[in-house]
């Protein structure tokens, strides 16, 4: 896997609140760009990889595209904790040779269409009675009938749990996690892609913004966007031939384990850490470096706890000392770790943790809106459940 | 209301809360006990499994005050509570307390012990209150 691969594609469609296009006219927008920005051919594109929960398939991307000989397709689950999975099997489809020129997008209209901060996709109707079905965590059989029926329903219990484990006052815990959203809004302010572009945010407006579910606040909560984006891995060779600011991928992991295998669980016995210890340790030892080598880092941030919880899982901040990291160092352009410099989630938009990926590349090729002015590999963690690290 | 669905793993957990009793699923060999329940145990995958009942005592593990409804059916509850409650024997269930606007709630560590919601439609659901509380 190490350096065998390399993204060398970007692209994506506007991010806005609503599209007014299919999630499929939006996945070929981005493909197409991401395509162009490698230098290839649609034609050329061999194998696809894509969120299980995308709705544009790979055969109605095969028929639209242009491309003529798909030989490698696969799917990843679990939503945006596939975000880093999707690049890492690309980069193993292409270091086995089943494809060489692998094409990775994520489509949604999660703001005008089916929105996942609410919760008529997980509940049915039958006889004019509402009913929660099946294992799952929010809205399931054993959760819903309670009212926990969204993601943002077990962070902020995450949250809860955080402030009196590590005896937080809920000032404190209000700090740490405005410190978070207050930090990617401004990076937000220079990213014109970002669709709180022009809408700075000061600590006394997060401060005053109104409860969602305690102790978490509106600005806690990530955007619903449209929008899709796309990118393109070929292996070390031809990336080299075609471009001279390659992503090489250094390493790549999934992980799951008895007690992690439930996305967004409220079940496992510490519901702040994302993922095992031994598989973080694998992924940073398959790249060969060590967290302090880390230039900056893209973390998954459908909520600002989810920023916290990162720090402490990928060994960036010791247990129970990311809040005191954060509000003493933070994670803006000076701190030891950018992090979200394209505003994430939080403030530029919901591409289900894909524009993560790509702000990730801008910042290695040095063409981010918040260029990090220092050398090093880049960390994309995706809730513990898969991650990646990039470098030149 | 929201009534749970449950399959046929699910279905024993209900039966037994509509007779007001708590039970949890037990390995018959390792006699681990786990919730949600699953077709093997999760420890030595053993199918030789039990639904036992528990004792009901537990502390609530943590909890968030829900004031932003995400369905219509929950805008006549808000604001709501909604716990994670630790059971004695180590499974982790959710319970709730629906219109909790000026009424005392239970703070995260608070001993407590299952009492039995009747829901309408057949359903009753385990809930917890303070273990201090007189039966109700």
């Amino acid at each position: 896997m190490y350096r065998k691969s390399a993204i060398v594609g970007i692209g994506q469609t506007d991010i806005s609140r609503k599209s007014g296009r299919t999630e499929w006219e939006l996945a070929l927008e981005a493909s197409l760009a991401a395509i162009r920005d490698a230098g290839l051919e649609p034609s050329e594109i061999d194998g696809i990889v894509r969120f299980t929960l995308d709705n544009v398939n790979e055969h109605m991307m095969t028929r639209s595209l242009g491309v003529r000989d798909l030989r490698h397709f696969s799917q990843v689950g679990y939503g945006g904790m596939a975000s880093s999975a999707v690049i890492g099997n690309a980069a193993a489809a292409i270091a086995a040779g089943q494809a060489s020129a692998v094409l990775v997008y994520r489509s949604l209209n999660v703001s005008s269409g089916v929105r996942y901060g609410r919760a008529e996709r997980v509940i049915s109707v039958k006889d004019g009675l509402n009913y929660a079905s099946g294992p799952r965590i929010a809205g399931g059989a054993f959760t819903g009938p309670y009212g926990m029926l969204v993601p943002g329903h077990a962070l902020s219990v995450a949250a809860a749990r955080y402030r009196y484990e590590h005896g937080l006052t809920d000032d404190q815990l209000t700090e740490t996690l405005g410190r978070i959203a207050v930090q990617q809004r401004e990076y937000a302010q220079t990213n014109p892609r970002a669709l709180t572009n022009g809408r700075p945010l000061s600590m006394e407006e997060y401060r005053a913004s109104r409860i969602i579910s305690t102790p978490l606040r509106l600005f806690d909560y990530c955007l619903e966007t449209d929008g899709a984006i796309a990118l393109v891995l070929v292996d070390a060779d031809r990336a080299r031939a075609l471009r001279r600011d390659p992503a090489y991928v250094l390493s790549a992991n999934q992980s799951m384990v008895p007690d992690f295998a439930e996305p967004i669980s409220v079940y496992k016995k510490d519901i702040c850490q994302l993922g095992p210890a031994s598989s973080i340790a694998r992924l940073y030892e398959d790249a060969r470096i060590q967290p302090s080598d880390l230039a900056f880092a893209q973390l998954y941030d459908s909520f600002s706890p989810l920023v916290l919880f990162h720090l402490e899982t990928y060994g960036i901040a010791p247990r129970g000392q990311g809040w005191k990291y954060l509000i003493e160092q933070g994670i803006g352009p000076d701190s030891p770790l950018p992090a979200n410099t394209h505003g994430g989630h939080l403030s530029e938009g919901y591409l289900h943790g894909m524009n993560h990926v790509t702000e990730a590349v801008r910042q290695l090729r040095g063409q981010a809106t918040n260029q990090v002015h220092r050398e090093g590999p880049a960390l994309v963690a995706s809730n513990g459940m898969s991650a990646l690290v990039l470098d030149r | 209301m929201i009534y749970p669905n449950p399959d046929e793993l699910g279905a024993p957990f209900w039966e037994a809360a509509r007779r007001h009793e708590l039970v949890i699923q037990h390995c018959e060999e390792c006699n681990t006990c786990w919730h949600p329940p699953l077709p093997r145990c999760p420890n030595c995958q053993s199918g030789r499994l039990a639904w036992r009942p528990v004792s009901g005592r537990a502390v609530v593990y943590s909890y968030t005050d829900v004031h932003h409804s995400v369905h219509a059916v929950t805008e006549s509850w808000m604001p709501y509570r909604l716990y994670l409650i630790d059971l004695e024997e180590g499974p982790r269930l959710v319970s709730n307390q629906r219109n909790v606007r000026n009424k005392p709630g239970m703070e995260i560590g608070t001993p407590v012990r299952v009492a039995f919601e009747d829901i309408g439609n057949n359903v009753v659901l385990p809930q917890f209150v303070p273990a201090e509380d007189a039966a109700r």
